[in-house]
């Protein structure tokens, strides 16, 4: 049997100062932490920013300019002295690659790094959804422009906000597009693929049309692998349509151009589809019908017609932006950038970097919007508690983009003023 | 509506012009080694984004750029005859290569789409045309130049294919090949040369076809399957090992799939196509000038 002596108790009972001691320091240095992330004010430990991004591989297109936007966003802040009386942001990104299997394990990664207050997930929405999961558990704030099902839905992401309009805002867009190309008599044909979306939209345009008064005298379903649409094309002449809208991917969008210019139908407006574009569909449009060619698109894409500079509200930004190469979509990039300047707003307005906090903050913004200068082009996003679709005031926010030199990520247009 | 029908027999043989070249290369192949490479869709798609790449991106004049892609495809020949055909022969010194070479062909092929996917990802590339087209009207029916083109290098190859195998003596060579090839091989012909010749042959002539159609089709990673079918059913529908039954047949799908899109919604296209594929092999199994015999590569007598 043991006989417990003064020494046998000896240890034990040092053992016991020890890990009281420990403990102490312990719940000191977590109440400090606490005290450092949660509210900040007077620290001067950096507030990181995640992000798990396509910077290689087929997606690379418009993830390397959202990540150069983001860090133009980050320079901006950091310059101003950061946030909260000095805390400056870090942006800690991984590649995932354009890979679907690569993206959980490297938004883990950057999430187990630091504790991250912001996360900007793929801007491809189904692989954002690997990200927002992890995100929604630590309750980190994230924005992303990409546009898919759910993605907007507070119940399931509440803390994602959307930096791109929603669906319902694009109707009006396209209504008031087909309305300054038809001029009085719209007579509109409609080719769409038969992608349920593309369907949905092409009918609710359909039916704003003929409620303004205009007629749809044409439209004409066809597989997203068109080749020939000659006859789609010169079924819509015969009817005697004067805007062809064009609702699907950039293969119809071409092939719908290459039948018109084929039969020579010069009188035709075109309006394609955001899908539509960019440097690759615009170059294959044929020369003699470019420039009764438009495609749907934003202020910030277009330059007034004769300009070859991007707008002069947007010079400085283009400027900054082009310390991380060529600017290839300025959009994307300015919507990132845009997301961290919201950011600092929020953590400004709140005092805080905690998620539930900023998360409020930012579901004001339907009641009180952004203070003007706040964003570099986005309005403020109207975000609500049960909404954070980006909702704002989009009445001078889109334009018609034409085929032409590709300056900054713009293309030659027209604005667009559009009612909602 | 008569003026639409016209329109739709033009854009259906404009078309099947280059389905009748995929199937041309298809046949060649089997026809003289029995090998149906399924890796011939990918060939066609290399052929359409190096078009873009070059023709459109690059700027490069228009015949440089054919060179360089039919160049991408007696490469993508030579690459799949070492991969997928070689080493059955090596390994087992295999002449009826027909079942074997289903699985590598077919691995191969999946393999060259996955990467090329991977390489250009899901988007569309328009590819700019190579020639002015503006449609000729001849009494109210357009005629799109490109179509034109199309056609053109489609019969020029099967006319000059006629003559070298007709007046060459490779061509000779080729046609005891593709006639009988134990024969062949008995007689001290070096058929296993033929059939490289014959993978090279027919893989150029898909990237060509790549080429033709990319300003119809835009280039993208996903036009490989659908144009691998169109070329199969093209021979599947005029006959396999028959050069004639590949163009006749090539036509013949461009038709359906354009012309009853003048009533009919274009998804039927493709039902229209499966249909008229049963209703002749189950007519007439060799296909419509395909002569008699096993289909993939028995020996047999072919109609060269």
């Amino acid at each position: 049997m043991l006989r417990l002596t003064k020494q046998t108790l000896a240890v034990p009972r040092r053992v016991a100062v020890i890990g009281v001691a420990t403990v102490c320091m312990l719940s000191a240095a977590a109440c400090g932490g606490n005290k450092s992330d949660g509210s900040g004010g007077g620290s001067d430990e950096p507030i990181y920013l995640g992000g798990a991004l396509s910077l290689t591989g087929k997606f690379a297109s418009f993830e390397v300019p959202a990540f150069n936007g983001l860090k133009v966003g980050v320079d901006e802040v950091n310059a101003k002295g950061g946030v909260l009386g000095g805390r400056k942001f870090v942006l800690n990104v991984e590649d995932t690659g354009s890979d679907a299997t690569k993206v959980a394990p490297a938004a883990q990664k950057v999430l187990s790094d630091h504790k991250v207050t912001f996360m900007a997930p793929e801007v491809v929405g189904d692989l954002a959804k690997s990200v927002l999961r992890f995100t929604t558990q630590r309750k980190i704030i994230s924005m992303s422009s990409g546009n898919v099902a759910g993605l907007d839905d507070p119940k399931t992401y509440p803390y994602h906000f959307m930096l791109y309009p929603a669906p319902d805002k694009q109707l009006n867009a396209y209504v008031a597009g087909v309305q300054q190309l038809g001029g009085t008599n719209v007579r509109l044909a409609i080719i769409t693929d038969t992608e349920s979306a593309d369907l949905q939209l092409s009918d609710q345009v359909s039916a704003a049309v003929k409620a303004a008064g205009g007629e749809v005298v044409s439209r004409s379903e066809v597989p997203n692998d068109a080749t020939d649409l000659t006859v789609q094309v010169r079924k819509a002449q015969q009817a005697g349509a004067n805007v062809l809208f064009m609702r699907s991917v950039a293969g119809v969008c071409t092939a719908a151009a290459n039948a018109v210019n084929s039969i020579g139908w010069t009188s035709v407006k075109l309006l394609a589809t955001t899908a539509c574009v960019n440097s690759a569909v615009f170059g294959a449009v044929p020369p003699a019908i470019a420039a009764n060619y438009y495609g749907m698109s934003d202020r910030i894409t277009t330059r007034p017609e004769g300009s070859n500079v991007v707008r002069s509200e947007f010079a400085d930004y283009v400027t900054a932006l082009k310390k991380y190469g060529a600017v290839t979509n300025l959009e994307v990039s300015a919507n990132y950038t845009d997301a961290v300047r919201m950011l600092a707003w929020a953590i400004e307005k709140t005092g805080s970097t905690d998620g539930d906090k900023l998360k409020a903050a930012l579901e004001t913004l339907a009641t009180t919007p952004l203070p003007a200068g706040t964003t570099v082009w986005t309005v403020s996003p109207g975000w609500s508690s049960e909404k954070h679709t980006f909702l704002g005031d989009l009445t001078h926010w889109w334009a018609l983009a034409q085929p032409g030199a590709n300056v900054d990520g713009t293309y030659q247009g027209v604005e667009l003023t559009v009612k909602y | 509506l008569l003026s639409l029908v016209g329109d739709a027999v033009i854009a259906g043989l404009g078309i099947g012009s280059t389905y009748a070249l995929i199937a041309l290369g298809y046949t060649i192949i089997l026809a003289s080694s029995g090998v149906f490479n399924f890796a011939q869709g990918a060939v066609v798609m290399a052929g359409a984004l190096v078009s873009f790449g070059l023709g459109t991106v690059a700027g490069w004049p228009v015949l440089v750029t054919i060179a360089v892609v039919v160049g991408t495809g007696c490469l993508a020949g030579l690459l799949t005859h070492a991969l997928s055909v070689f080493p059955l022969v090596r390994r087992k010194g295999e002449t009826n290569l027909t079942g074997g070479t289903f699985l590598t062909t077919l691995g191969l092929g999946l393999a060259m789409n996955a990467v090329i996917a991977l390489a250009f990802g899901p988007e569309t590339y328009p590819v700019k045309t190579y020639v002015d087209d503006r449609a000729l009207k001849v009494a109210s029916v357009h005629i799109r130049p490109i179509y034109i083109v199309m056609a053109s290098v489609v019969v020029a190859t099967m006319l000059i294919f006629e003559l070298f195998l007709r007046r060459t003596g490779f061509g000779v060579v080729m046609r005891a090949t593709f006639a009988d090839l134990e024969g062949a091989a008995l007689a001290g012909i070096p058929v296993n040369r033929v059939i490289v010749r014959a993978f090279v042959a027919g893989c150029a002539l898909a990237a060509l076809a790549g080429f033709l159609v990319a300003p119809i089709t835009s280039a993208s990673a996903g036009i490989a399957d659908s144009l691998a079918f169109y070329g199969f059913a093209a021979m599947a529908i005029g006959g396999y090992g028959s050069f004639m039954g590949a163009a006749a047949g090539g036509f013949i799908v461009g038709l359906i799939k354009q012309v009853p899109v003048t009533w009919l919604d274009p998804s039927a296209s493709a039902v229209l196509i499966y249909a008229a594929m049963v209703v002749i092999l189950l007519v007439r199994p060799q296909g419509l000038f395909g002569s008699g015999g096993t289909a993939f590569g028995a020996a047999a007598v072919r109609d060269v």
